[in-house]
């Protein structure tokens, strides 16, 4: 096998990992360019010499890296640094290759997975990163061979030897990479933070709703979240709620938060807790580029180092910056749908404030929906059951019209979740019901492979509070077989799609959000098992059970040492002992090995070579101290069994 | 000669790799704790681990082994002599691989010495010095397993060996002119060794038309003929017989003669300062003439002082 051929094979194994790690983040044209550079590169090395000039391909790689550095791209500058690395790998496997070179591509390679890495941050890149340790560390077990032997072919037997020694070292690396891991200090605060890009992230949730805005909502099968329920096990009994804002201001079309004042401090309006029905959950929120923290419907309290600046009001909890990475916060929420609650005399006024402008149509079915019911209560039911039952179709497409939104919708009783929330909201209202809309999830897979929710954005969800008996009801006019929480997929397909999440969900978890604090839990826990071994005094039978294991260990140590000789030679005369032992010559303890060798060889004169030789290797072992050489010892070892 | 390889101390040379190595390492390392990125963490870690594991294994694939020197009959100093070196491997798994053995400027490079076995190359040594001499320092390093850093370490041999003098040879007509007497006569000892060849049994290096082929088949005993013959009188060296200028020349001139004069077949004497040798030829003899020069005692010694 030829040497630079293996050599270059691994390069071009590992140039081709770090493209492949990069190449979602590159332009269709960079793509392009990058098979032609490698393809340029393998088509040179097969023929043995490059198919550029050197000044061709240096100017070359100059003005692609300028163009990579000047060039807009859509992940910023990491993006343009990206392509830049790209550019000069794609010169590098251009140009004839010496060991240095080789190197070079490993570290470019390198550049574009930790790169990449920054960029996306995904489990794809724990995959990628272990096959080019491997491909590393056997290219760098390789390199001195290539120095040494280049231009040489050596044996399919050699290169499998130092595979295999190569192996060996990736095997051993893997427990050092992790102890590393674990071990590496850690940083209370770093100093720098790559945003990852959330542009091209679709998002089904919104801090508001414009009516008609269709183009929005997608079925997409980006995670929202995934929550965990650290003190219960089992998916929840019915589909969940995940509460993501309030929205109460509306001119009948869009919806938005409330203005609170800026300086007056939250009525935070704790939940009436009864604390029958907490439920506690650690919420991994991917990076979106809003404010709302989600959790369980009602959300009480949140807690997390990355949401410290959050606040909590209506049972919805809101960051004051946008969520632009993932981060992970514990919610305490009341999931009971009726949650008692004070109503201030002005925040009843806009609950009930119907926009000027609003199609009549509204108005008048709800007046004729709800007749001549007073109760507030019996009115919300009225008006749930003409959503759910009075032939409503749910759909993510409705038909346009020209009309308002809600009046197209009313006369074709085709909508989404946000066209019911919106017009059962203004029913509401409309008939003196205080009301509002909430925005957030519904449902969401139970993975029971890690025991969390996956929420999806398909599952992005909107519905209707309405303050009767003295608190707020949560009220879904969306028909309930039709909405997102139907939009589950199950079978073959969704269980392996579930247990990659679950993986992805570890790495998330495990991998990515291993921190200081973590990092100080391990370290104590490792130093207080450490402690504990410390303070123990052991009693009698432990320290009976004790002598009894060291007794064992320095037996078989002594054992293991009797059974192995540490020299070839020591095993062969005790061989020729044994086997003279078997003819009846033993040797007297005051003989010395020169005697019995001459005693024995007159015994058995047709041996007497062998004798004498393995009695010459062993005095001259025992007492000058040298060795045989290998090849002596095999042949006396063959002559040996023929004594 | 065979030597179990023990270093005083296990020397780590950082190679131009190696630095790059490393402070990549220590960058990506600092972009970990900046950006408190898990991910360039996880990227130290996987630089750190095989570095960290590379020493562990270089430091085992120099344990357990042994060096080969087998040493040539003759040294001249001077003269690049072509050793067979080698390394015996006594580890039952883990082959040693490029291991460079060196001497003062000279190296071998041994690409694979097999678990439980050897390899050798042929290293050029050269003793500047005639006389006694230790056979010096080894140098054995290897890069394996990365060439990041070369590991190894100085083995001192433990055996002497003898180096005769650089043979130089003086005017031709010296030799030409030991026909006459007065290279012979300056010894004064015509006579001792002269006078009868007749059979004796063959040595080594005794030239095979020489051989009594008839003897042979006769009593089964190779014998050489020794004809007494005017044509070849034996070559009588003292330390006055050559031109000089010092006492070291002198020797590699005598040195120089000796062989010559074997080449040629002739008998040699030689006679200094405290040591006589009769004129002779073959093997043992050479040997013997040889070592007398080579040991000679330096210009520092008084008995020499005449020639330095």
């Amino acid at each position: 096998m030829g040497v630079d051929r293996i050599s270059l094979a691994l390069t071009y194994a590992i140039a081709g990992l770090g493209i492949g790690a990069s190449l979602m983040h590159l332009s269709a044209a960079c793509t392009f360019l990058l098979v032609a550079f490698v393809a340029v590169g393998i088509w040179g090395d097969l023929r043995g010499r490059p198919l550029l000039t050197s000044w061709t391909l240096t100017s070359l790689v100059v003005v692609g890296f300028l163009a990579a550095l000047a060039l807009p791209s859509s992940n910023g500058p990491i993006g343009r640094v990206l392509a830049a690395t790209i550019v000069l790998l794609g010169g590098k496997l251009m140009a004839p290759k010496a060991a240095r070179d080789h190197f070079q591509v490993m570290l470019l390679s390198l550049l574009l997975l930790v790169g990449s890495a920054i960029l996306t941050a995904d489990i794809s890149f724990a995959l990628l990163f272990m096959l080019y340790l491997i491909l590393c560390t056997v290219e760098l077990v390789w390199i001195p061979f290539g120095t040494a032997l280049r231009g040489r072919t050596v044996s399919r037997g050699f290169a499998r030897r130092v595979l295999l020694v190569a192996t060996g070292l990736v095997v051993g690396s893997i427990p050092l990479v992790l102890l590393f891991f674990v071990a590496l200090p850690r940083a209370t605060a770093p100093l720098w933070r790559a945003a990852p890009s959330i542009a091209g992230q679709v998002t089904g949730f919104s801090d508001h709703v414009s009516l008609g805005d269709i183009g929005r909502i997608a079925e997409s099968n980006a995670v929202a979240f995934r929550v965990e329920f650290p003190e219960r096990q089992g998916p929840l009994p019915t589909a969940p709620y995940w509460r993501g804002m309030v929205l109460e201001a509306t001119d009948g079309v869009t919806w938005q938060e409330r203005s609170y004042a800026r300086d007056a401090p939250y009525s935070m309006q704790p939940l009436s807790f009864g604390f029958s029905a907490t439920v506690v959950q650690s919420v991994y929120l991917e990076p979106n580029g809003e404010r709302a923290l989600f959790g369980l419907d009602r959300i009480g309290l949140v807690e997390g180092e990355q949401v410290e600046s959050a606040v909590v009001r209506d049972g919805a909890a809101v960051t004051t910056r946008p969520v632009t990475q993932r981060i992970r916060y514990t919610v305490l929420s009341d999931p009971t749908p009726l949650a008692p609650a004070a109503l201030d005399a002005d925040i009843r006024a806009a609950d009930l404030a119907v926009p000027a402008g609003l199609p009549p149509a509204v108005a008048a079915t709800a007046a004729a929906v709800v007749g001549a019911e007073r109760d507030p209560f019996r009115k919300t039911q009225l008006l749930l059951q003409h959503f759910q039952a009075g032939g409503y179709t749910y759909s993510l497409s409705p038909p346009g019209g020209s009309g308002h939104p809600l009046d197209v919708f009313l006369t074709t009783k085709i909508g989404y979740c946000e066209y019911f929330a919106s017009a059962m909201t203004l029913m509401l209202r409309s008939v003196g019901v205080p009301a509002r809309m909430v925005v957030g999830y519904l449902g969401g897979d139970y993975n029971p492979n890690g025991d969390y929710y996956l929420v999806k954005q398909r599952s992005a969800h909107a519905w209707v509070e309405a303050y009767v008996g003295g608190g707020w009801l949560r009220l879904d006019p969306t028909p309930a077989d039709q909405g997102p929480a139907s939009a589950t997929a199950h079978g073959r397909v969704g269980s392996a799609m579930l247990l990659m999440d679950a993986l992805r969900h570890k790495w998330d978890t495990v991998v990515l959000g291993y921190d200081l604090r973590k990092q100080l839990g391990v370290f104590r826990s490792l130093s207080g098992g450490l402690g504990r071994a410390l303070r123990w005094r052991p009693g009698p039978v432990d320290i009976a059970v004790i002598a009894v294991l060291a007794v064992a260990l320095v037996g078989a140590g002594v054992l293991l040492r009797r059974s192995g000789p540490t020299d070839p030679v020591l095993s062969l005369y005790a061989g020729l002992h044994r086997r003279l032992r078997r003819r009846g010559l033993t040797r007297d303890p005051a003989e010395g090995p020169r005697d019995f060798a001459l005693r024995a060889s007159t015994a058995l004169p047709g041996s007497a070579d062998t004798i004498g030789r393995v009695t010459d290797g062993y005095v001259r072992l025992r007492y000058g101290g040298r060795r045989l050489h290998p090849d002596e010892v095999k042949r006396l070892r063959d002559a040996l069994r023929r004594v | 000669m065979l030597q179990p390889v023990r270093f005083r101390r296990v020397k780590v040379s950082v190679t131009q790799a190696g630095w790059l190595y490393i402070v990549v390492t220590l960058l990506v390392g600092a972009a970990a704790v900046n950006t408190a990125n898990n991910l360039l963490y996880l990227v130290t870690a996987g630089l750190l681990a095989p570095m960290a594991l590379s020493g562990l294994v270089a430091f085992r694939a120099l344990r357990k082994l042994e060096v080969e020197v087998l040493l040539p009959r003759e040294w001249f100093a001077g003269q690049e002599t072509p050793v067979r070196v080698g390394l015996l491997n006594h580890r039952r798994r883990l082959p040693s691989f490029l291991m460079r053995v060196a001497r003062e400027e000279q190296d071998v490079l041994l690409v694979e010495v097999p678990a439980g076995g050897r390899a050798h190359g042929m290293l050029p040594i050269v003793f500047t010095r005639r006389g006694r001499q230790p056979l010096g320092d080894l140098v054995i390093t290897s890069p394996f397993p990365f060439a990041f850093f070369r590991r190894g370490g100085v083995v001192r041999l433990d055996e002497d060996v003898l180096v005769y003098p650089q043979p130089l040879l003086p005017a031709r007509e010296l030799l030409d002119g030991a026909h006459g007497a007065e290279i012979g006569a300056g010894a004064g000892r015509r006579g001792v060794g002269g006078d009868y060849w007749g059979a004796r049994p063959y040595a080594p290096g005794d030239p095979l038309g020489r051989v009594d082929w008839k003897a042979w088949g006769r009593l089964g005993v190779l014998t050489v003929k020794e004809f007494e013959e005017e044509s070849a009188p034996p070559l009588r060296l003292t330390l006055d017989s050559v031109p000089g200028p010092g006492l070291e020349e002198r020797l590699s001139q005598l040195t120089g003669l000796i062989l010559e004069a074997e080449r040629l077949g002739r008998p040699v004497g030689l006679t200094l300062p405290g040591e006589a040798i009769a004129p002779g030829r073959g093997l043992a003899h050479r040997e013997r003439t040889l070592r007398a020069l080579a040991l000679f005692p330096d210009a520092v010694d008084g008995s020499a002082n005449a020639w330095a």
